[in-house]
């Protein structure tokens, strides 16, 4: 429960992975950095980094075949404070800023991305793809190049078009 | 979001018996054998497992409020399904055995019960509960 409350979570849909973990840290800081849920506090101008650790499927789902992570892209969006218009349902500042490529790689392994840019408080996310069915978004594709597609109603196998997602991390920027 | 709940005082959470230090390898079945694997590559199971935090197993007094300053504890993962339904919604025919045997074949650590709790059904739920609790005996449609 204290997990949940602190937003250590992340979604799997179709058992896409076997583990993932996220850590925030400074480029050249110590420690174990802010994790899903968490915040960071920096300076402006700071340079981060985001440290992804993946374990890769190592079962087959219940439709029986074994997912393989293809992509993961790294989402990020500036954060200004409660929205003037809450119908809106727009971060208009929000867009997947990086995608890495990880088909080939299996096992356990670490992804070191540089986060660059630290001027105003944002968060970071991440979404994982088997990158079988992928397209522009709902906001297109300067936004979203890789983002899921929808299914003809009944024709869609959730075990065969799998996904994962991340709670974001929060990262205050002093000045 | 930001805000740490700390348990009440004692409330230690149980780990699940394939996280668990002190559950030998030969009391788990092969998919436990395989997550503890997982925490074992990851360097967490373990001394420095004992330390993972993430459910409030410590006594609040023995860990810092780390969650502002960037020094997250190392984690584990549990694996759990939010939103269940059983025989007690008008929605779903399962029942509580039925679910718990499942999400133990599939590698849950935990589940929740997310009922509609219509007036109208719980007669019939409860009737199938109790039929579903003798050995061999099918429920459902």
């Amino acid at each position: 429960m204290a997990g949940l409350r602190t937003g250590r979570v992340w979604a799997d849909h179709g058992q896409l992975v076997d583990g993932i973990d996220v850590r925030l840290v400074r480029q050249h800081g110590w420690g174990s950095g802010a994790t899903l849920g968490g915040r960071l506090r920096v300076r402006r101008g700071e340079r981060l980094s985001l440290r992804v650790t993946v374990t890769t499927a190592s079962r087959p789902n219940f439709h029986g075949v074994l997912p393989r992570l293809a992509q993961v892209d790294v989402i990020r969006g500036v954060v200004r404070g409660p929205a003037r218009d809450r119908a809106s349902w727009r971060a208009p500042d929000t867009r997947v800023v990086r995608t890495v490529e990880v088909g080939r790689r299996t096992g356990t392994y670490t992804l070191r991305i540089p986060i660059e840019n630290v001027r105003d408080s944002f968060y970071l996310r991440l979404r994982g793809s088997d990158g079988r069915r992928t397209g522009p978004g709902l906001l297109g594709r300067s936004v979203d190049p890789n983002g899921p597609q929808p299914h003809r109603p009944g024709d869609g196998d959730p075990w065969l078009d799998t996904w994962l997602y991340t709670n974001p991390i929060f990262v205050d920027v002093g000045r | 979001m930001s805000d740490q709940h700390q348990p009440a005082g004692g409330d230690r959470h149980p780990l699940p018996p394939w996280a668990d230090p002190e559950v030998p390898e030969s009391e788990l079945g092969g998919q436990e054998i395989s997550r503890r694997g997982l925490i074992r590559r990851a360097g967490l199971f373990g001394a420095g497992f004992a330390g993972a935090t993430a459910f409030g197993a410590s006594p609040a007094a023995a860990q810092p409020r780390t969650i502002h300053s960037g020094e997250d504890p190392e984690l584990v993962y549990l694996v759990g399904d939010h939103h269940v339904h059983s025989v007690y919604s008008h929605d779903a025919k399962y029942t509580f055995s039925q679910q718990a045997m499942r999400a133990s074949q599939f590698g849950l650590d935990w589940m929740v019960f997310t009922e509609h709790s219509n007036p109208a059904t719980s007669g019939q739920a409860s009737s199938a509960a109790r039929m579903s609790a003798s050995p061999g005996t099918a429920t459902g449609s």
